[in-house]
């Protein structure tokens, strides 16, 4: 095994990455890992930009608080993982941080890296907040070249289940 | 790593099936070969079916030629990859055969046996193909309690899109 890709966000479904290192698969000779900042939050917005908008985005949005704060926030969970992925034994860590729509990046940075697997998180997001922000981690399986491996948090406890809800408010 | 579950439908992909278990991932204690047969073939049918329906399809399907022909297909492909398997020095594999939806059988066997991996391939199909006849590693994806690896065999990946699939299926 040579090199693994591994895709972080703040989501709690990231966390599962780690446990799967721990039980499942064979240590690697370097792990990249990769977060990939969404340049306008979780909107559909991002998905529809082309290239070239994408860019001019990119220079408006440079030098600004917003900007700043989103490096802030990529190197926080960056930093997190790195620490957390090297105290369960994994030396060759390397961070890259990137911005745009996060499953075109993440599949870009497996090929310029040349991966032999690719590690996501899987997000709870559920109905209608999935079809509206999408999920990276179908949009990687779908067109990645190399295997993926779609971690979960297996002590996760259940969904927020709102019929529930419902029906408890009712009582 | 204690037991994989392993869901098989061709015997295409088990190049990359078997150069996981070289490289990717800890050889685990037990594994459980797991084939689904689809009842009615590559439709949308079955998809839509309830339980109840798909029981009376099962009553008429038994003992007829094409279901025969399904049992046969299941069989080879169930032996082929644990020979491909034992070849490469994994034992201890349990082969089970089941009818019905694809993801959903998947996700029933994956339950009762408790696995902590699943492995499905990835068929490859267009995204034609896929609107009509499903996905079972997206179902499985999204509704399975454990980490899922979707294994990448020939001509995965990078997929065709709409109309060079067209002619992919034509020429076959």
């Amino acid at each position: 095994m040579k090199k693994i890709l591994v895709a972080v966000d703040d989501s709690k479904g990231s966390k599962a990455v780690l446990s799967v290192f721990k039980n499942l698969v064979r240590p690697p000779e370097k792990v990249i890992l990769l977060h990939v900042e969404r340049l306008l939050g979780g909107s559909l917005m991002i998905d529809m930009l082309g290239e070239a908008e994408l860019s001019t985005l990119r220079e408006s949005l440079k030098g600004t608080e917003y900007k700043k704060e989103l490096d802030r926030k990529a190197e926080k969970i960056i930093s997190y993982y790195k620490k957390e992925l090297e105290n369960s034994g994994l030396i060759s860590v390397k961070t890259v941080i990137r911005d745009g729509i996060p499953a075109e990046e993440i599949l870009k940075v497996a090929e310029e890296e040349g991966v032999d697997l690719i590690v996501t998180g899987f997000n709870e997001k559920q109905g209608i907040h999935r079809l509206i922000t999408g999920c990276v981690s179908k949009d990687v399986e779908r067109n990645a070249n190399v295997p993926v491996l779609v971690a979960k948090d297996t002590t996760e406890e259940k969904a927020y289940d709102w019929k529930e809800a419902v029906a408890n408010s009712l009582i | 790593m204690k037991k994989i579950l392993i869901a098989v439908d061709s015997t295409n992909d088990s190049k990359g099936i078997l150069s996981l278990f070289r490289n990717l991932v800890w050889s685990p204690e037990r594994i459980i070969l797991l084939h689904v047969e689809q009842l009615e073939g590559n439709s949308m049918m079955t998809a839509m079916l309830g339980d109840a329906e798909l029981s009376t399809l099962k009553d008429a399907l038994k003992g007829t030629e094409y279901k025969e022909a399904l049992d046969k297909k299941a069989e080879k492909v169930l032996t082929y990859y644990k020979k491909e398997m034992e070849n490469g020095g994994l034992t201890n594999i349990k082969t089970v055969i089941r009818e019905g939806h694809p993801s959903e059988e998947i996700l029933r066997v994956s339950e009762e046996e408790g696995v902590d991996l699943i492995i499905v391939g990835c068929s490859g199909k267009s995204r034609m193909q896929k609107l009509v006849t499903g996905c079972a590693s997206r179902e499985v994806e999204k509704n399975a309690k454990m980490p899922v690896l979707i294994s990448k065999g020939n001509g995965c990946g990078k997929h065709a899109d709409l109309w060079s699939g067209r002619e992919a299926y034509a020429i076959r």
